[in-house]
């Protein structure tokens, strides 16, 4: 029981712990079965989704990677569990209905080629002895032999590999036995086992499929000096040419005392963070692209306004869209307007033509939306279509911030949540530190 | 001019039966409502019941899908699951339209229109109750090995969270309890599953079965409330965003929340 929680408590800074991308009906001789759009089973108490079984298999660790708990020189109580303990362990709360599959990660144990075997043995256990049909994500460990991450990319749903920073250099100064090469090789790797794997399915139907649900990696937001720009360039480039389903940021958490990391007095970065995110389901699903969102000059996002709604008010010249005329792609650039109901709104208006209230009923959030858009060639009031204040309108209409939703831990914006000021501020630090 | 109303079941073949009747006696669509289950009387309308019949039932069905397709019947199909006294003359409504090719494949298209609204929107509540209850209801293990869940959903979801459960836990016996409606899925290890209406005998034994189940059973659930407990981060404890994506009244069945309101 110890066992768990500290293996549980060393998993629980990794951030994935989707279910989604996978669709199998059970073959009616095991258990399980996985769901396209995934499910959460519960919600912690720091409001994030428990969906896996999220566990280390171990935390010994070889490595001393300065931002990580269980890096090598920390004094923490080790622990690892046996491939049979991690099988029985995500059947018996699969049965209850507690979990939708298991997230398997691990320390690394002499070497990753060894790690990845353990990783490996796991899993197969779980799929060919417990005979388990759920989700299952697992991390493939940088630097193991790529033959054991192809065996066990045909047993699992998604498979990672961390980026841990956005850049090279941050990678070098903060995790001194990781290097970008042995993260990208592998990640090139499942990329095109992927592609294969797709092309054999569609020619022969029953081939085993490799890593289905596809792969993800997460980035540590705030460790680093990098700008948001930066990040954000890195992200589509990891869609763009790794075909990643997912990239996760995880916004900094000072868990060791290192004179190499950040101090951040206000807390995680959470902001950043979110703004990260919204960004990133911009490039996703929205059709943006980072050099739209931000450039070398504006690297960093306006903490004030989401980044949709800040790029908006810098091209005024392409509203108002008409909604019952514009193409999907132009509704969907305008804020308050989301994939769903911009959806919605170009299913429903082929049999009538929309108006304000209309809008509404399909879930388009008109106090933002309304300085974006006419019905019929009228604007619900009359507006001036001027930067300056239409910003005001849209800062003053508060904007719903997830983790400032919570009265307990109610933040006011700060000057921390500015990276430049961060920045200016930890060199300030440095300079007077010896 | 006064209103027509058809009464029935308040169950999916109840609606449909009516519906065929509305067709099949010829009456004038602008004035013809369906009322499933017990309702309030109007005064200056007519009242007709009809009795449920399973074939007609199945004709109504069998012609929203071919015309309409598959995935509308299956809106329909939630829709008249939710508890709302609409729903019977919404579903008249959005089949109406689809013959009448307003619309093809899925109730979104509709949404300039009224009835086929609120046929949406109960149709979205139910499915929303329905991913609530494959989310948050939790199995516990008996003594005679079989697992059973009770729950108190706000709509009638059972019928539609068996086909899920039966396909991930094929040999396992389970059953879902609705406590709120006395109703229960039943699946035999293997078997195809089955709905009940829990009779008052029955109901004791199962109100009573919370407090037999195994010591295996408090163990791994004792290890599932250490998991939850341990995977949150200190640094970003939000419990008003935890209880918006699950709000309270889940938390009564749920396993992690034992012992702790």
């Amino acid at each position: 029981m110890k066992k768990l929680e500290i293996l549980t408590d060393a998993a629980k800074y990794d951030v994935a712990c989707t279910s989604s991308g996978s669709q199998r009906s059970g073959d009616g001789t095991g258990i399980g079965n996985a769901v396209k759009a995934g499910i959460c089973h519960s919600f912690s108490s720091d409001g994030r989704c428990i969906s896996l079984l999220k566990i280390l298999l171990t935390n010994e660790c070889i490595y001393d990677c300065k931002y990580c708990v269980n890096r090598c020189s920390n004094d923490v109580p080790r622990a690892a569990f046996t491939p049979d303990e991690v099988c029985r362990l995500t059947v018996e709360f699969y049965r209850r209905n507690y979990i939708e599959g298991l997230f398997l990660s691990s320390g690394i144990l002499y070497n990753p080629t060894y790690t990845m075997g353990l990783l490996y043995e796991t899993v197969r256990r779980l799929r060919e002895v417990y005979r388990f049909q759920g989700y299952i994500h697992i991390k493939a460990i940088p630097g193991a032999d790529p033959e054991a991450v192809r065996l066990a990319g045909f047993l699992v749903d998604r498979m990672s590999v961390n980026l841990e920073l956005p850049t090279a250099e941050g990678l070098s100064r903060l995790a001194p036995n990781k290097h970008r090469k042995t993260i990208l090789t592998p990640m090139r790797q499942i990329q095109n086992g992927i592609a294969v794997s797709r092309e054999e399915v569609a020619l022969y139907g029953h081939a085993p499929s490799f890593v289905p649900a596809g792969q993800s990696t997460q980035m540590i937001i705030g460790a680093t000096p990098e700008n948001d720009y930066q990040i954000l360039s890195v992200a589509e480039n990891l869609y763009r040419k790794f075909d990643l389903k997912r990239v996760f940021y995880s916004a900094f958490v000072r868990v060791n005392d290192d004179r190499e990391l950040p101090a951040l007095p206000g807390g995680p970065p959470l902001l950043r963070e979110h703004r990260l995110y919204q960004a990133d389901w911009l490039l996703r699903f929205y059709g943006f692209s980072a050099g739209e969102l931000l450039s070398e000059e504006r690297p960093d996002f306006n903490i004030l306004l989401d980044p949709k709604a800040d790029w908006a008010l810098r091209h005024l010249e392409e509203f108002p869209v008409e909604i019952n005329r514009a193409p999907y792609e132009r509704l969907l650039r305008v804020p308050g307007i989301g994939v769903k109901s911009a959806r919605r709104i170009a299913q429903s208006r082929r049999n009538s033509v929309l108006n304000f209230d209309h809008l509404k009923k399909l879930g388009v959030v008109l106090k933002r939306a309304q300085y974006f858009i006419t019905c019929s060639g009228r604007m619900l009031y009359p507006v001036r279509m001027e930067e300056d204040y239409l910003a005001r309108q849209l800062i003053d209409s508060r904007e719903k911030l997830p983790f400032e939703a919570d009265r307990f831990t109610y933040r006011q914006l700060s000057l921390f949540d500015d990276r430049r000021f961060v920045r200016d501020q930890q060199d300030y630090v440095r300079q007077v530190q010896p | 001019m006064e209103e027509i109303i058809l009464t029935c079941e308040d169950c999916a073949e109840g609606i449909l039966t009516s519906v065929y009747r509305a067709y099949e006696w010829k009456l004038p669509r602008d004035r013809v409502r369906i009322q499933a289950g017990e309702a309030d009387l109007c005064l200056f309308a007519s009242y007709r019941n009809v009795k449920t019949e399973a074939a007609l039932a199945k004709k109504v069905a069998d012609t929203v899908k071919r015309r309409m397709g598959e995935e509308l019947l299956e809106e329909i199909g939630y829709a008249m699951a939710a508890r709302d006294g609409r729903k019977g003359t919404a579903v008249l409504r959005v089949i109406e339209a689809g013959l009448e090719g307003r619309i093809r494949r899925s109730l979104a298209e509709g949404l300039g229109d009224g009835w086929i609204r609120i046929a949406f929107e109960l149709s979205r509540r139910v499915r929303n109750e329905v991913h609530r209850g494959m989310q948050f209801l939790r199995f516990r293990e008996a003594e005679d090995g079989y697992l059973f869940a009770l729950t108190e959903p706000k709509e009638d979801v059972t019928a539609f969270l068996m086909p899920h459960f039966s396909d991930r836990l094929p040999r396992e016996n389970f059953i879902i309890v609705d406590t709120l409606r006395k109703t229960a899925g039943v699946h035999p290890a293997g078997k195809p599953w089955f709905l009940v209406r829990l009779e008052e005998g029955e109901r004791e034994r199962i109100s009573g079965m919370t407090g037999r189940t195994t010591q295996e059973e408090k163990e791994i659930a004792e290890l599932f409330c250490r998991f939850f407990h341990t995977i949150g981060i200190r640094e970003r404890k939000n419990l008003r965003l935890q209880q918006q994506f699950l709000p309270l009244r889940f938390r009564g069945t749920m396993t992690e929340f034992d012992g702790q309101g």
